[in-house]
């Protein structure tokens, strides 16, 4: 980390005269050509205004897209794990990723922030859909980058929004990959004697929760071989999903993913807070349905 | 249509929250009244499923009959039609806001339906239309969807509102063989299924690129994507709906304060 960002350090913001914006809009509507432009941007104005204070602007919307074949009868009960949608699942992320790498170097960006990845698994295919807005560095008035990270050339994948990116980078991390690790399980047949002794009774399916806890495990390794190969150190903000297949229940599925971090800075730093206490404590209004009686 | 006009307002109407008032009256933008563009059609029928092939695929099944291949393209009709819907509506609401001797409108609200069935699309646009103090009227009302002090934020960003705007594209993939084979697990695991992979590409970059092709060196914020898939007939259809802001740079960002980072103890 070169010092592109400086800790955020709580310095007063002085909030702008506001009568002078509304002179500013008035003669700003009727400014010739924009002095610069061309940029999309699915991020609040709030996040950008942020980015703004690192020395990132948005560049472009980008998106990626992987569809992958999942082979006839992968579904079937049967033991283990469906190895076949784990390939298909990496296989269909790596190539959306890629996609979307291709559209942020286009866009001469330095990474792609507010990630939100769709995932869809159906009997014969998984659709992975990652779509997010590439940021590139504001240049000074000498025509440099104020942002100076750029980690090895690669622009990086991240799915945190724009002010956890600012925490995190004011703090020394790095954002590096969007990582993920998945299994889907098949929850194992109940003997016919078991599953009706069971039945009139409040007992636990030990077959499903031993097969979540087993895709867990499965997943888990894989996420942090991952981010080991990302050249990360650590994942924050994981989302984790859960569940039985629609299509196929006796299948557990468990997804976890989220960004890949490495500490670029010497050390880590720890911006300084100041506390807030709202004083506007909620109205009770009174309602006039309460008379009817 | 010949309804389309302002009723005479004796005292304004707005439909800001308290604290944007309080912002655009601090900013000297005086509000002159709650305006409105309406919009309900008929979608043509055929406009639903007249679609050209853009992309066509080879026959995959390797099969000794002759296969349909199936092809990837667009419904040019139906996105051409919500977009005339949408643009027809911002040409109302510009017209009441004209009429009121307004120089633009904040708040910007869109709302699109089928207010019957899939064949009618409607549009609702609206928002509080506003005079600049000491300022003069620009030749179009500018339009967008920001007011009180997230429109302070985006001025003190150097940017001014143009429009709102609004594109769609809809990418239909017509399933051949190439589908029944690579879509149906026939082909076994690992395998890109490219027309679904293009048809999703194509229905993002088309609204991408619409709104790109108008921006004219205006920058698209504030952008929400909305992707639905529907199967008719043997066709996928994908639908991306961009609604976003295009702003305009007039002057260099100022630098922006470091945040303050705050924990609140109110929670």
């Amino acid at each position: 980390m070169t010092g592109g960002t400086a800790p955020l350090e709580g310095a007063e913001h002085k909030e702008a005269d506001l009568g002078e914006l509304g002179r500013l809009l008035g003669e700003g509507q009727h400014h010739g050509d924009a002095i610069a432009g061309g940029n999309t941007s699915d991020l609040s104005l709030d996040e950008i205004l942020l980015l703004h204070s690192v020395g990132l602007e948005p560049a472009d919307v980008v998106f990626g897209i992987g569809c992958v074949s999942i082979t006839q009868g992968a579904w079937v009960w049967g033991t283990g794990e469906v190895t076949d949608a784990r390939s298909a699942f990496h296989k269909a992320l790596d190539d959306a990723k890629a996609t979307m790498r291709r559209g942020c170097r286009q866009a001469k960006a330095v990474g792609v922030l507010g990630v939100e990845v769709e995932i869809e698994m159906s009997h014969h295919r998984c659709v992975i859909v990652v779509t997010g807005t590439a940021v590139r560095p504001v240049v000074d008035q000498s025509g440099s980058p104020i942002f100076k990270v750029d980690y090895h050339n690669n622009p990086f994948l991240s799915d945190l929004s724009a002010r956890d990116f600012v925490v995190l980078s004011t703090s020394g991390w790095y954002p590096l990959d969007l990582v993920a690790g998945v299994c889907y399980a098949h929850a194992p047949r109940r003997s016919m004697g078991t599953a009706i002794g069971q039945s009139t009774q409040n007992v636990e399916l030990t077959n499903f929760t031993e097969t979540l806890y087993q895709a867990r495990e499965e997943a888990m390794e894989q996420l942090q071989s991952h981010i080991t190969a990302a050249g990360g150190t650590g994942l924050v903000d994981a989302k984790i999903v859960d569940r039985p297949m629609h299509f196929a229940h006796h299948v557990v599925e468990f997804i976890a993913y989220g960004t890949a971090i490495k500490m670029l800075a010497k050390e880590h730093t720890h911006p300084t807070m100041s506390l807030v206490m709202p004083l506007d404590d909620v109205v009770n209004k009174f309602e006039a349905t309460s008379l009817a009686g | 249509m010949s309804t389309v006009t302002a009723p005479e307002p004796k005292a304004f109407d707005s439909g800001l929250t308290i604290p944007d008032f309080a912002a655009c009256l601090s900013m000297g933008l005086r509000p002159v009244g709650l305006v409105q563009g309406y919009y309900v059609g008929q979608i043509a029928s055929w406009n639903n499923y007249s679609a050209y092939p853009d992309i066509n695929y080879p026959c995959a099944c390797m099969e000794a009959e002759i296969h349909n291949p199936g092809w990837v393209g667009r419904v040019d009709g139906l996105d051409s039609s919500w977009a005339s819907a949408h643009g027809t509506a911002l040409t109302r609401i510009l017209k009441e806001a004209g009429d009121l001797g307004a120089h633009g409108i904040v708040g910007v609200t869109t709302e699109m339906n089928h207010p019957t069935n899939e064949n009618s699309c409607e549009v609702h646009l609206y928002g509080t239309a506003v005079v600049v103090e000491g300022s003069h009227a620009p030749r179009i009302p500018w339009t967008t969807q920001l007011a009180g002090h997230k429109l302070a934020k985006l001025i003190e960003a150097g940017l001014v509102p143009v429009s709102v705007i609004y594109a769609r594209c809809t990418a239909v993939m017509a399933e051949g063989c190439y589908m029944e084979f690579y879509g149906s697990g026939r082909c076994g695991t690992g395998y890109e299924i490219k027309p679904l992979q293009d048809a999703h590409e194509l229905a993002r970059s088309g609204a991408i690129n619409a709104v790109k092709k108008v921006a004219n060196r205006a920058s698209l914020y504030d952008v929400k994507l909305s992707v639905h898939e529907s199967e008719r007939y043997k066709s996928t259809y994908i639908t991306c709906s961009l609604l976003g802001s295009l702003v305009r740079q007039v002057r260099t960002t100022l630098p922006i304060a470091s945040p303050v980072p705050t924990i609140n103890l109110g929670s």
